[in-house]
């Protein structure tokens, strides 16, 4: 009855609605979005020193259809699929080839060779279907840093379509592996997160273990068992510069970063004791944030740094524990079957990533900070070491294999694109940096 | 346009010089390490990694202004406003020469899903005399839950003037059909942190031929925050792309009356 | 197992030892980790990749062993390694032996110092497998204190799961990886 007068009401007051039938669209599909990532045009051909503005245009466009694809939200289409637009057209592209195509979306833009020996390059994107510019922007480079263009416009399109951040100008520090088990030779080495732009840090002499990124800047932190003294060092990858963290006459291991970059926490042991320390980097005090005869370990800050998260023994098996930043309030978080270690605190906050061991198998899990959620992502013989991407979405991991081989990989936090990482060389200990300046 | 180009190539050639000269250079100093074949660029010396990181970061400089033709109205009309004619041709957006700029003056240019909202106004005062009938939980505002196919019969039947209503099995139908046909053109940004609450209600308006006839309307959006607007946009943009690309929807013809206008509550809170 | 000798030329002995020898001083004086030197003739890591499942033959010792020399304590106290459960570092009733053995020699030899290795298999995170090999050596170094040995003369490390004795993914070789191994580090002539 109101019903009625209210439609009634709508059709004298409003519009010519005559029905308001609503419809709940609950599913959709997961198919990744198709999108056309044509070789970027150029005003003119210009050799620069990183090839021809021609051959760029078509580089630049290959790694950000490698950075959307590897997304597992993306499918750039096959270039022949379309016709790529000319210079002129950049600003204002021919959207049939590309519906035909079945694009939703277009990525193009520009390379330029500037008089004064930069580039730059264009990034525009368009809704295919509204025919809209959604975003757009330009970046100067030199030549060489044409990739991190790239990258940027990565970001740009990622971030615009899915309205997250992006990450894909970033870069990754592992643990590069080679030789038999029983000798393995371990070496600090940093790439690109798409594996360009490789280089080893450390020449392998001494073990190295569980490097990480600073989220605020280019440091690293890691273990070396250098001089038989295991220890955590602090290396700033712009000046190459290195130092010791505390003094210790016994290890200290799993350091990690607070997220404005000014304190490292990590383990010190003595005596059969791991505890969890601080140390402020700028004032090189430290203090001890856990005690009791258990180990405490992996600990990570919450993106607030206001809590962390670890691990501790302390009830009998390897748990997730979350504890103010001073070292008061320890609270479990993490039950059920079998055992949980390795946490880290998404930049996000509203995850944390771990590795759970149950049925003779480590796999990557997530779980909410107040523990609840929990759910596993990915299934294999020994998945461990989570790394956030620095917009919290993605998680890369090292995987083992029965046979010894190690390997990195990631996979989405919804659970799927379970995608390797390449490498040179076997891979362990990934640690994703910060999104570069 | 000749002393340009040689310039150009005085420059280039410049710059190939350096790069030589540096890599000669990268290739004499003491290598800090004997390594396997990998990449070549493992090679670089660190200095000029360093340097490719740091200071040089690319400067955010936009398009430059020989780019192509005056760009036309692109910048314009980013997501809804429905019914309005397509977006007055503005002047070629001067924003563009500084990106900084150009970003943020995009981010103000286009709060859009939020923009939408009071147009929110509208369907709520023609929903207020519903408002009684506590029946119907699909308004954008109500603690939104998936309703059931018996309740949303009801509804359509309750809510169309009495001469012309669908039957139960008709309404049924029809919903189905909508749903089977836009359900697989729909990308939700599934994994974003705020799509546990997000939902989005878009007004269609299809032609006879099931057709698009007006650019899918923004009604209402809940879930979307003063923190998560990049997001929330995306969202109700993923909505919008669904019904674009899914049109022509295949309707029956007699009932054209009951879906020539309609709307859709995008929720995908039961994927994840 | 381990003490299975076997017959080989004094001074090819001699020289694996100064060998080894060399290598640890070596090690020990490259201070900071090695970053940006240049690389000191390391070869390079490209070594084979099947190593997979061949299980490498333990350390062969000479009958005739240096007094104080890791060979020396190995046939004195029939190991230089004990064994440990799943995630424990308790010792059992035959590395109790071991141990007391070999607290024994050390107290023959007055000028041995020992390193005490600790190790864990596989199936554990890196991070929580270091300090349960702190918790194995240290277990270890207790026991040889109580019998006697002074705390100077020990010291500890561990290596977590990054050094198995074995190759593997299975019982065995797992049961072989969750050891305490006593190195003599420096050696009473």
């Amino acid at each position: 009855m109101m019903r009625f007068a209210a439609a009634l009401l709508a059709l004298t007051l409003a519009a010519p609605a005559a029905a308001q039938l609503r419809i709940d669209i609950t599913s959709g599909t997961e198919q990744p979005m198709p999108i056309a990532v044509p070789a970027f045009p150029t005003s003119a051909a210009v050799q620069t020193p990183a090839g021809s503005t021609v051959e760029l245009g078509r580089q630049v466009a290959e790694v950000i259809s490698g950075n959307l694809a590897g997304s597992g939200l993306f499918k750039p289409l096959n270039p022949q699929a379309f016709t790529a637009p000319g210079f002129s057209e950049v600003t204002g592209p021919q959207f049939g080839s590309f519906r035909a195509a079945a694009a939703q979306a277009l990525a193009t833009g520009f390379v330029t060779a500037n008089p004064d020996g930069t580039l730059t390059i264009g990034c525009y994107l368009y809704d295919v279907f509204s025919e809209e510019q959604l975003v757009r922007q330009g970046f100067t480079v030199t030549p060489a840093g044409w990739r991190r263009a790239a990258h940027k416009c990565s970001d740009l399109v990622y971030s615009r379509l899915t309205g997250e951040k992006g990450y894909f100008d970033s870069r990754i520090v592992y643990v590069a592996e080679s030789g038999p088990r029983t000798k393995r030779v371990k070496r600090l080495a940093v790439m690109d997160q798409d594996g360009a732009n490789h280089r080893f840090l450390t020449s392998g002499q001494s073990l190295v273990l569980m490097p990480r990124f600073s989220p605020a800047n280019e440091t690293i932190s890691y273990m070396s068992f250098s001089a038989d003294r295991p220890r955590v060092w602090i290396y700033n990858l712009g000046t190459g510069q290195q130092e010791s963290v505390g003094s210790f006459d016994s290890m200290s291991f799993a350091g990690r970063f607070s997220p404005d970059g000014r304190t490292l926490v990590f383990s010190v042991t003595r005596a059969g004791n791991s505890d969890i320390y601080a140390y402020d980097i700028g004032s090189k005090t430290t203090r001890r944030l856990t005690s009791g005869n258990s180990i405490d370990t992996s600990p990570s800050f919450s993106p607030d740094g206001r809590k962390i998260v670890f691990e501790s023994d302390r009830g009998g098996a390897q748990q997730l524990y979350v504890m103010n930043a001073d070292g008061s309030g320890a609270q479990r978080i993490s039950f059920g079957d079998g055992r949980a270690g390795s946490p880290v605190w998404s930049p996000r906050g509203d995850l944390i990533a771990f590795t759970r061991m149950q049925g003779g198998k480590f796999r990557i899990a997530v779980i909410r900070p107040d523990g609840s959620g929990e759910r596993l992502l990915t299934d294999s013989w020994q998945d461990e070491s989570p790394s956030w991407s620095p917009n919290g979405r993605v998680i890369l991991f090292s995987r083992s294999e029965r046979n010894g081989r190690s390997s990195l990989r990631s996979i989405d936090l919804t659970g799927r694109n379970d995608r390797r990482i390449p490498t040179p060389m076997e891979a362990s200990d990934p640690s994703w940096g910060p999104l570069l300046k | 346009m000749t002393e340009a180009r040689a310039f150009l190539l005085a420059a280039g050639l410049h710059l190939a010089l350096l790069a030589a000269l540096s890599l000669g250079l990268a290739n004499h100093i003491p290598r800090f390490d004997s390594e396997p074949d990998v990449t070549p660029v493992e090679f670089l010396d660190i200095a000029d990694v360093a340097q490719v990181t740091k200071p040089p970061a690319p400067s955010m400089e936009a398009a430059p202004r020989e780019a192509g033709p005056p760009a036309p109205a692109e910048m314009v009309a980013p997501v809804p406003p429905a019914p309005a004619p397509p977006a007055p041709p503005e002047p070629q957006v001067k924003a563009e020469d500084t990106a900084p700029q150009d970003a943020i003056a995009e981010e103000v240019k286009k709060p859009s899903p939020p923009k939408a909202a009071p147009r929110n106004a509208k369907p709520k005062t023609f929903d207020a005399g519903a408002m009684a009938s506590l029946i119907d939980k699909s308004k954008p505002d109500a603690p939104v839950k998936p309703k059931d196919t018996s309740q949303f019969a009801k509804t359509i039947e309750q809510a169309l003037p009495k001469q012309a209503r669908l039957s139960p099995i008709q309404a049924a139908t029809l919903e189905q059909a909508i749903r089977a046909q836009v359900a697989p053109c729909w990308n939700p940004p599934i994994g974003g942190a705020d799509v546990a609450g997000m939902t989005a209600v878009l007004k269609i308006r299809l032609n006879k031929d099931g057709s698009v006839a007006a650019p899918p309307e923004f009604v209402s959006q809940t879930g979307a925050t003063a923190g998560n607007q990049a997001y929330a946009r995306a969202f109700v943009e993923t909505a919008r792309r669904a019904v674009l690309r899914c049109a022509p929807l295949e309707l029956p013809d007699d009932l054209y009356s009951y879906w020539r206008e309609f709307e859709l509550n995008f929720d995908p809170r039961l994927m994840t | 197992m381990n003490s299975q000798l076997n017959t080989r030329a004094f001074p090819l002995l001699m020289l694996a030892g100064a060998l080894a020898l060399g290598a640890c001083t070596k090690n020990r004086d490259v201070l900071p980790p090695e970053a940006w030197q240049p690389a000191p003739a390391q070869p390079p890591a490209e070594a084979p990749i099947d190593q997979a499942g061949t299980v490498p033959p333990p350390e062969q010792v000479g009958s005739s062993a240096l007094p104080g020399s890791q060979a020396a304590l190995i046939e004195a106290a029939g190991s230089d390694t004990i064994l440990f459960p799943f995630d424990s570092y308790g010792l059992d009733e035959t590395a109790r032996q071991i141990l007391g053995a070999q607290a024994e020699w050390i107290a023959r030899n007055p000028g041995v110092r020992v390193l005490i290795e600790g190790h864990a298999d596989e199936r554990g995170t890196r991070e929580y497998n270091l300090a349960l090999g702190e918790r194995r050596a240290n277990a270890a170094k207790n026991f040889l204190a109580a019998q006697g040995v002074g705390a100077d003369r020990m010291s500890i490390i561990s290596y977590g799961k990054e050094r198995p004795a074995v190759d593997g993914s299975n019982e065995e070789a797992w049961a072989r990886n969750r050891r305490a191994v006593t190195v003599v580090v420096a050696g009473g002539r």
